[in-house]
């Protein structure tokens, strides 16, 4: 235990991973200092580990009905969360319900930041007409309102999981790439990049390898920050029925349901809407924590 | 014959509607392994002419020759492989993200040159600086470490012209000496030719044969190193600056 600390914490790494490595321990050091950060690093981790494990965790099937069992409170012996209009188990239907927001969090995460990234990173390097083509067409991203232009693209998609993707990534790119054109004209003309170009490297290579790593860190927190935005649209495409189709179990569908019955069964819609509340407010600590991390200004210190 | 030629160079720069001459009419020529200095104070042009060679600034006006041949713009992979440049701020021209061994890397993996390895850790040797530091990160580096760094790095691609802009002006005195005998050492050894900028007329005594003087953007004289020595300039600018940094030089 004590050499791997040592080895991560050599100031003469050996090796560029040992470097790497050695960095993301300092880091991780720091985060372990915010409990807070701690906290929402956990319901993550919690969301990701029911996601995984979801048959071997889930009491009962989330899709079987038993009408005799229908709307038992929560406490029910074998039904800790109650039991929904079909006589489902709600417990279940959450955790089955995490691979689907785990699902929709993830394909979110990975497309919009890294196309955002492009064009913010491209339009701020290139300048001029790029610039201004690029900057427009993002501007005009930015003037719909968000769920309708998802509603509609949905609407026209037809209904489905990666549709909801699909809509949730193409509405939620234009902040990254707003954000990455700043940071881009703030280190364009930094006299490493003037050192690197001076080595004769390429546009590509100086986005691609000096430019986009230091607009990588406010993009990570943004990313982290808007995922409790993300779930809610989902959730919000579920709820209007436009997202996952049933039986596949959703929280924001879910909610949709119980709706129906909320003065005289409230758990039907309380439960899923918790631990959409409480996932969301996970991802906005860890997005908090990272920030403290990550960000250039506090770095070094 | 000489290796750096400038002709009546003008730089102009568009600022709104204002037009400022940072250079105007500026002609010199540096020999082949020959150090040369440009020297000045703070707005006088200095760096600006540097920045005009390397194509950080644009040629307004006037022609350079690098080598006898005309510059193309952009550049181009042969002109950077035959004229680099040590910045003046070591803490701002080192990539803060990437390692030494991939900053002193990253030129050679642009062109091609293989053998990455033996080459990197030969830099660190010829700059004196262990092989411990070569993964480490700029933020665990002093800042004249770091312009070793920076020497190391523009010597990567085996220039015969090492641009200079004030390359000792963000370090501390005894620093400052180690770096120039650094530089010294490096182009007796190499052969190189030197373009040294710098508003401190001891720093270019001790590294110039030869220095240009210049004022709001024009030059003012041009003198031997001899003529340093036995303080014989002809014009008061020059005199005044010699002045200013006298005691400093007979020390």
């Amino acid at each position: 235990m004590t050499t791997l600390t040592e080895w991560l914490r050599d100031p003469s790494p050996k090796s560029r991973v040992q470097a790497r490595v050695g960095q993301s321990y300092l880091g991780w050091l720091r985060f372990r200092r915010n409990p807070l950060a701690m906290a929402g690093a956990l319901i993550v981790l919690l969301l990701i580990v029911l996601a995984a494990f979801a048959p071997l965790i889930a009491p009962h099937d989330p899709i079987a009905q038993d009408l005799s069992q229908r709307l038992l409170p929560p406490g029910t012996p074998g039904y800790l969360m109650g039991t929904d209009e079909f006589g489902r188990d709600i417990l279940s239907r959450i955790i089955y319900g995490s691979r689907v927001t785990l699902y929709i969090v993830t394909m979110v995460a990975v497309t919009a930041p890294l196309f955002g990234l492009l064009v913010g990173t491209v339009a701020g390097y290139a300048g001029g007409w790029v610039d201004q083509v690029l900057m427009r067409i993002t501007d005009i991203f930015l003037a719909f309102p968000k769920l309708i232009l998802a509603l509609a693209l949905v609407a026209v998609l037809g209904p489905g999981i990666e549709n909801a993707v699909l809509a949730i990534a193409l509405t939620s790119w234009p902040p990254y790439a707003r954000m990455s054109r700043a940071e881009t004209l703030t280190v364009r003309n930094a006299d490493y990049i003037a050192a690197v170009r001076l080595q004769g490297a390429g546009p590509v290579r100086v986005i691609w390898g000096h430019v986009m790593p230091m607009c990588m860190s406010s993009v990570v927190i943004r990313v982290t920050l808007d995922m409790a935005g993300v779930i809610l649209t989902a959730a919000g495409l579920g709820f209007l029925g436009l997202g996952v189709q049933p039986p596949l179990p959703e929280w924001g569908m879910m909610i949709s349901s119980g709706r129906k019955f909320l003065t005289d069964f409230w758990w039907v819609a309380t439960m899923p809407g918790l631990a959409i509340f409480v996932v969301s407010l996970g991802f906005n600590l860890l997005g908090d924590g990272l920030r403290d991390v990550l960000d250039p200004r506090s770095a070094g210190k | 014959m000489a290796l750096i030629e400038v002709k009546n160079l003008s730089v102009f720069f568009e600022a709104g509607d204002r037009i400022v001459q940072a250079v105007k009419d500026v002609s010199l020529s540096v020999d082949e392994k020959e150090s040369y200095g440009l020297v000045g104070e703070s707005g006088s042009g200095k760096s600006t002419i540097l920045r005009a060679i390397c194509g950080l600034a644009p040629i307004s006006r006037g022609e350079i020759l690098i080598g006898g041949e005309p510059l193309l713009t952009p550049r181009g992979k042969a002109f950077t492989r035959k004229v680099q440049m040590v910045f003046q701020d070591p803490y701002a021209s080192i990539h803060p993200r990437h390692t030494i061994d991939r900053t002193l890397s990253e030129p050679l993996a642009i062109h091609g040159i293989g053998n990455t390895d033996a080459r990197v850790v030969q830099a660190l040797r010829d700059v004196g600086l262990p092989e411990s530091f070569r993964f480490r990160y700029p933020h665990q580096l002093s800042g004249g470490q770091r312009q070793r760094v920076a020497i190391a790095r523009a010597l990567m691609l085996e220039p015969e012209i090492l641009l200079l802009d004030e390359p000792t002006s963000a370090l501390d005195a005894s620093v400052q000496a180690e770096t120039l005998n650094l530089l010294n050492r490096l182009r007796a050894e190499r052969g190189l030719t030197f373009l040294m900028v710098s508003h401190d007329l001891a720093v270019v005594d001790h590294m110039c044969e030869r220095v240009l003087v210049m004022q709001h953007g024009r030059a003012v004289e041009e003198m031997e190193n001899g003529a340093l020595a036995n303080a014989s300039m002809k014009t008061d600018y020059a005199r005044m600056l010699y002045e200013a940094s006298a005691d400093r030089m007979l020390g």
